[in-house]
């Protein structure tokens, strides 16, 4: 049976409340009536979820921040379709990985282009002044990003949202509609094949 | 106890064993080596890909998103389909129209020198062409019809009511100080040379499946829809458009002298960057 969508309404004993104390879906009906401040409640309670999936999934910073404004505004045009399901955040889940799945299609093609000038994106000129803990910790994160991609797309997906945004493992299968079961074994292989790739590179 | 599996480890580390298999758990890895090192790997791992304190958190995310929602960047808009349809509606008056005028002055020569040579009346074809450009953004697309923001990315859709006469398609702009940029054929390597595009010889408005994103230079840009009998490349254009229009603005481009093509221009400013534009002000 298809899931009905709540009834929201606002009640006179919400009004002493302060936004941050309302849910996402009452959040939303705020926002679909206008409120911008309602808007900005929810772009700060998720824009690190957003913003982090993104980046991690990308392996840019630059690219997921875009990504992020990207979300939020599709978000803020499309406010009037939206249904309270209980499920906003797998929403913005979805909206973010499809985003994601753009921004990497572009960014191959851009890619071919760079190669053909002999360009390398990823090299960005170093401060000589530069910390060596921010050369070291940046090489780092070169090398955990190279090592996510090589692993599938789900497993990637849900090592993200495991390691880097502190999901639960019962939200992770809530936000990508998986079964419980399938999200713990994903986040194990995951885990052991990064862990295999991270030694093959120490050797 | 006997040893722990990878899965067990990941499920004490994650906190989701039970507690009598985590008491048990701990209680072995501390007196096996082999275990403890397996949780150590296991969570160095997990923390590689773990995010810092702060790493992801922005504050001026939410006040450039409510910015670009002030200057309505963010407004619902058409999808293409809706908007081609809508246009639809309304295209085919001047289209039959210029079609018809077109009809009694057109008249066709075939060469077989391989050379583009100009014809009388060769622009009657224009009448049966057209080329639409749109302008993506977070939501939809919009019709790009006089102002574009340099970091748009562009749509584009194309109509031929030629009857097969056209069948092939080149979508270039050129910038008023004299940069050519391909949208069709993508000219993705510098050491290819790659040709026309194939089109359905007789339909009416059609997507082109990309969105398209160049460094454009601020200033006027004209975008040229150039459709031809058989494929072109893009040497071929660049070199005549080099040689035609060397001493020409982009405000006027006389058509290009190329044997049997239909060409339809749009002309467009170019703005700064959105978020470029409006921290300046």
């Amino acid at each position: 049976m298809a899931e009905q969508e709540r009834k929201l309404h606002l009640v006179p004993g919400a009004e002493g409340r302060t936004l941050g104390d309302l849910g996402d879906d009452d959040l939303m009906l705020l926002v679909k009536a206008g409120r911008k401040d309602a808007f900005e409640t929810l772009i700060r309670r998720y824009q690190e979820f957003v913003f982090g999936f993104a980046a991690r999934f990308l392996g840019d910073r630059s690219q997921g921040r875009d990504v992020a404004q990207d979300v939020f505004l599709a978000l803020w045009a499309e406010r009037d379709r939206y249904q309270a399901r209980g499920s906003f955040k797998g929403l913005l889940f979805t909206m973010a990985r499809n985003r994601c799945h753009v921004t990497a299609r572009g960014r191959r093609t851009q890619r071919t282009k760079l190669d053909a000038l002999g360009i390398d994106p990823a090299a960005r000129p170093t401060a000589p002044s530069e910390p060596i803990d921010e050369l070291v910790a940046a090489e780092r994160a070169r090398l955990v990003q190279s090592k996510l991609a090589e692993l599938p797309e789900k497993m990637r997906q849900a090592l993200i949202l495991r390691y880097t945004n502190g999901l639960q493992l019962d939200e992770i299968a809530s936000v990508t509609c998986s079964p419980l079961g399938s999200v713990k074994a994903t986040i194990s292989r995951g885990l052991k094949r990064l862990g295999r790739l991270f030694e093959q590179e120490a050797q | 106890m006997k040893c722990a599996s990878f899965e067990e480890m990941v499920q004490y580390l994650d906190g989701t064993s039970t507690p009598e298999q985590k008491a048990a758990l701990a209680e072995h890895i501390a007196g096996c080596r082999d275990c403890a090192a397996l949780r150590d790997r296991v969570s160095a791992t997990a923390q590689a890909i773990a995010a810092r304190p702060g790493e992801f958190c922005d504050p001026a995310l939410a006040s450039d998103v409510l910015e670009l929602v002030r200057l309505g960047q963010a407004e619902p808009r058409p999808s293409l389909w809706q908007l081609w349809r809508e246009r639809l509606r309304w295209s085919w008056v001047p289209l039959a129209a210029g079609a018809a005028a077109a009809a009694l002055v057109l008249f066709v020569v075939d060469t077989d020198d391989g050379e583009f040579h100009t014809r009388g009346g060769a622009e009657s074809g224009d009448a049966w062409v057209d080329l639409k450009v749109f302008r993506a953004t977070a939501t939809g697309y919009q019709p790009a019809t006089q102002a574009i923001r340099a970091d748009d990315a562009l749509a584009f859709a194309y109509a031929n009511q030629s009857r097969d006469r056209y069948r092939y398609l080149m979508v270039f702009a050129r910038s008023e100080d004299g940069q050519l940029f391909w949208f069709y054929p993508a000219h993705v390597n510098v050491d290819s040379d790659p040709e026309s595009i194939a089109i359905c010889g007789d339909c009416a408005t059609t997507p082109l499946p990309e969105e398209i994103e160049h460094p454009l230079p601020p200033g006027l840009l004209r975008v040229y829809a150039l459709f031809s009998r058989q494929p072109l490349r893009v040497s071929a254009i660049e070199a005549r458009a080099a040689r035609e229009w060397q001493a020409a603005g982009a405000a006027e481009l006389p058509r290009l002298s190329i044997e049997d093509t239909a060409q339809r221009q749009v002309l467009l400013q170019v703005r700064r960057a959105i978020l470029d534009a409006s921290r300046a002000e």
